[in-house]
C-alpha cells in the first residue's frame, strides 16, 4: 500500500525526533569546558540497528550536529569534539558492554544515551563506579533517577545518571487526564510488553485512568517477539473498550494497532514516546488516522541557547502521529526547527 | 464466549501458516534427517522475492489479482534457489559428517541469510511494507476474515492438495518416499537420491515461500528477523505432527496454532490464573502441549516409526 498522502506528517514527525535530542546532547558540551584538553570524546549507546534504529540513529544524529556545531562555532576555545557511537540493539547485554567499553576509554568524558530504560539500568552502575557521567535523551522509566521505590520515598542511586526525558510518572497519568477529561474515554484496555519502559508506562497510566474515574475493560501483556496479535485483538474488540493504551514502542505497537482495527475495533490506540516515531504510520498503515502518542521533549525552539540553565523537563503536548481528525488536542503541537 | 469461533480463525490462519514452512523441516527430515534451521529464514527470502517481484518487476500499481500470482512465482523461485544453494554448498559437503556438523551449519546459515538481507536488501534494517489486497474484511456470523487471510485460507489446502498429489504418484513423489525409507536400497534400486534430496529443499521451500507471501499479506510487513521465531515454531509443529510426516507438519501446524491462540484468549479468565494468561505465555502453554503429547505419543500426533534408524 503506498501512503503517499503521510509523507508530509511523517517528515514533520522525524524532524520532531530531533528535538528529543537537541536539548540533551548539549549538556555534554558543557563538560569539555572543565577539561584542557585538545580532544574530547563525547560517547553515545543507543540501538543503531534493529527495529528501534529509526529513533537510535536520531539520537547519534543529533549527538553528532551538537558536535560539529560546538565544534565549527567554538563552543570551547581550544577543543574539539568527537562522538564514538556504540550500538546496543536494544539489548541490555550489550549496552553494559558498551558502557564498560566508553568507561574505558580515558578520552570519553561523558555519554549520551541510551534510548531504552531497560538498557540504562545495565548501564548505570558501571558508568556510576567510573564516575562518568550518563545523560539520556530518552529515558522515561521513574526508578531510574527516583530508585526502585520511587511511589514511596524517592531515592537517587546513580549520581553520574542525568536525563532530559520526563519520567513516566508524569508521561503516563498526562495521557490518562488527556483521555479521560479532553477525549472522554471511559473504558481503557491496557497491553504492555512487559518490558521496562513498557511495562512501568502502562502501570502509571492504569493508575491515574483508575484514579480518575476511568475503567479498566481489560489488560494484556504481548510477547514482543511475535507479529501476531489477532487473539488479543479479537479480545479488545469484544471487551468493549472505547481506548487502547499501549506501553511499548512502535515496531510491535504499529502492527498492533493494525490488528485491532482490522479486527473491527475502531478505537484510538495511545502510547507514549516508545510509538512517537515515522515507523509507526509506516507499520500500522492509513487505518492508524486518529492514534495518539505523547512525547517527552520540550519544543526544539524553546531550547535555551548552548551553555545556559538546565532544561526544565515537562511533558509536550499531545498530538497525533497520524492526521488529525476531530478534537484538537488542548496545546498546539510543537513544530519542529532545526536546532 | 461468543469469541470463541473468532479465536479460532485466528488459530486455524497462524496454524496454517506454521504448518506451511512445517512442511519443509518434516520433509527434509524425512529424507535426510537433518533439522534444517535455516528453513525459518528461506521463509523470509521467499517474502522478500515476492516484494522484489512487486517493486521491480512489475510496473507501478499493478493490481493484486494480476501481481499476486506473479509474486508467488518470484517467491518460489527465490526461496528454493536459496534452499538449493544452501543444500548444494552448505549441506551437501557434510553429507557423511556426524549429525551435530550439518546443524550447527544450518545455525549458521540462518543467522547468515538474516544478516545477509538484512545488509543488502534495500532498506531492509526496518521492517518493509507488503503489498496489500483491496477490499474490506468479509464477515461470516460473529468471525471477521481479512483480505489478506484469504489468500492463506486458500493456500494451505491446496498446497497440501498438491504436495499430496506429488508425493503420491508421481514418479519423482515415489522417489522420494523410497529414498525415505532407505536411501541405500533405494540407490540401489536405481533412484538418483542425490537429486531427490535436491527436490526435497526446493519443494519445501516453495511451501515456506507461500507461507512468506501469506505472512506478507496477513501483516502488511516484513522484516529480515521474521523467519527466525515462526521458523521454531514451524519446526515445533513438525514435531508436533509427527516429524516426517507431510500431513502430520499441516496438522501439528494448526493444533499449535489453535493452542497458542486459546491460551492468549482464554486461560486469564480461569480463575487464579489470570498471571499466566497472557500472550506472553501463550508460547509456554504450546509447549506445555507439546511436552504433553510426546509424553504420550512420543512420535507425534501422525508419526509413525517410534525408533529412528540412525
Amino acid at each position: 500500500m503506498r501512503q503517499r498522502s503521510l509523507i508530509a506528517i511523517t517528515a514533520a514527525l522525524s524532524a520532531g525526533a530531533l528535538t528529543l535530542t537537541a536539548c540533551g546532547s548539549r549538556d555534554s558540551d558543557d563538560k569539555g569546558s572543565d577539561s584542557g584538553g585538545t580532544t574530547v570524546t563525547i560517547g553515545v549507546d543507543a540501538p543503531l540497528t534493529g527495529d528501534l534504529s529509526a529513533l537510535g540513529l536520531g539520537i547519534k544524529n543529533s549527538v553528532d550536529l551538537a558536535a560539529k556545531t560546538a565544534n565549527k562555532e567554538k563552543f570551547v576555545e581550544g577543543v574539539t569534539f568527537k562522538i564514538e557511537a556504540l550500538d546496543d540493539q536494544a539489548q541490555p547485554s550489550s549496552g553494559q558492554q558498551n558502557a564498560t567499553k566508553l568507561v574505558a576509554d580515558k578520552s570519553v568524558l561523558g555519554v549520551v544515551g541510551p534510548l531504552n530504560s531497560s538498557v540504562a539500568e545495565s548501564m548505570q552502575k558501571v558508568f556510576d563506579d567510573a564516575k562518568l557521567v550518563e545523560v539520556s535523551p530518552a529515558n522515561t522509566n521513574p526508578a531510574l533517577t527516583q530508585g526502585t521505590d520511587w511511589q514511596n520515598s524517592k531515592k537517587r542511586v546513580y549520581n553520574s545518571y542525568f536525563r532530559t526525558a520526563t519520567t513516566d510518572a508524569v508521561q503516563g497519568p498526562f495521557a490518562a487526564q488527556y483521555l479521560f477529561n479532553d477525549a472522554k474515554k471511559k473504558k481503557v484496555f491496557v497491553i504492555d510488553d512487559k518490558k521496562t519502559y513498557g511495562a512501568g508506562l502502562a502501570a502509571t497510566f492504569t493508575e491515574e485512568f483508575k484514579k480518575l474515574g476511568g475503567a479498566v475493560a481489560g489488560t494484556e501483556h504481548i510477547n514482543p517477539d511475535s507479529k501476531d496479535f489477532s487473539a488479543i485483538a479479537t479480545k479488545v474488540k469484544n471487551s468493549g473498550a472505547d481506548v487502547v493504551y499501549y506501553g511499548g514502542e512502535y515496531p510491535q505497537a504499529g502492527p498492533l494497532s493494525k490488528q485491532i482495527k482490522a479486527a473491527g475495533a475502531k478505537i484510538p490506540v495511545v502510547g507514549g514516546d516508545g510509538i512517537y516515531s515515522a515507523d509507526f504510520i509506516k507499520l500500522a498503515g492509513a487505518s492508524a488516522a486518529g492514534d495518539l502518542a505523547t512525547s517527552v521533549a520540550r519544543r526544539s525552539r524553546n531550547c535555551p541557547p548552548p551553555r545556559s540553565s538546565w532544561p526544565t523537563t515537562r511533558p509536550r503536548t499531545t498530538r497525533r502521529p497520524t492526521r488529525p481528525t476531530a478534537a484538537t488536542p488542548t496545546t498546539r503541537p510543537g513544530r519542529s526547527s532545526r536546532p | 464466549m461468543n469469541e470463541l469461533p473468532q479465536q479460532l480463525v485466528n488459530g486455524l490462519l497462524l496454524g496454517s501458516m506454521y504448518g506451511l514452512v512445517a512442511i519443509g523441516y518434516t520433509m527434509v527430515y524425512g529424507i535426510v534427517q537433518l533439522i534444517n534451521f535455516a528453513h525459518g529464514e528461506i521463509f523470509m527470502t521467499g517474502a522478500f522475492g515476492a516484494l522484489s517481484v512487486y517493486l521491480w518487476v512489475l510496473p507501478n500499481g499493478t493490481t493484486m489479482w494480476i501481481a499476486l500470482p506473479l509474486m508467488l512465482i518470484g517467491a518460489m523461485l527465490v526461496a528454493s534457489l536459496v534452499a538449493v544453494g544452501a543444500e548444494r554448498f552448505a549441506y551437501r559437503p557434510l553429507r557423511g559428517a556426524p549429525r551435530l556438523a550439518p546443524l550447527i551449519t544450518a545455525i549458521g546459515l540462518s543467522l547468515a541469510l538474516q544478516q545477509a538481507v538484512w545488509a543488502w536488501y534495500p532498506e531492509a534494517t526496518s521492517a518493509r511494507t507488503f503489498p496489500q489486497i483491496e477490499g474490506g474484511p468479509f464477515h461470516i456470523g460473529d468471525v471477521t476474515i481479512q483480505t489478506g487471510d484469504v489468500f492463506l485460507l486458500a493456500a494451505a489446502p491446496i498446497s497440501m492438495g498438491v504436495l499430496a498429489y506429488f508425493v503420491m504418484k508421481t514418479r519423482t513423489g515415489r522417489g522420494m518416499q523410497a529414498t525415505a525409507q532407505d536411501p541405500d536400497t533405494a540407490k540401489l534400486m536405481g533412484v538418483n537420491t542425490d537429486r531427490i534430496i535436491v527436490v526435497a529443499f526446493a519443494l519445501g521451500a516453495a511451501f515456506a515461500a507461500v507461507g512468506g507471501v501469506a505472512y506478507g499479506l496477513k501483516y502488511g510487513q516484513i522484516d529480515y528477523r521474521m523467519g527466525f521465531i515462526l521458523g521454531l515454531k514451524a519446526f515445533t509443529a513438525a514435531v508436533l505432527g509427527g516429524i516426517g510426516n507431510i500431513y502430520g507438519a499441516m496438522i501439528g501446524g494448526v493444533v499449535l496454532g489453535i493452542a497458542e491462540t486459546l491460551a492468549t484468549a482464554y486461560i486469564a479468565d480461569i480463575p487464579g490464573m489470570d498471571q499466566f494468561g497472557s500472550q506472553s505465555w501463550a508460547d509456554v502453554w504450546a509447549f506445555v502441549l507439546l511436552i504433553l503429547v510426546l509424553l504420550f505419543r512420543p512420535q507425534g500426533l501422525l508419526g509413525e516409526r517410534v525408533a529412528d534408524r540412525a
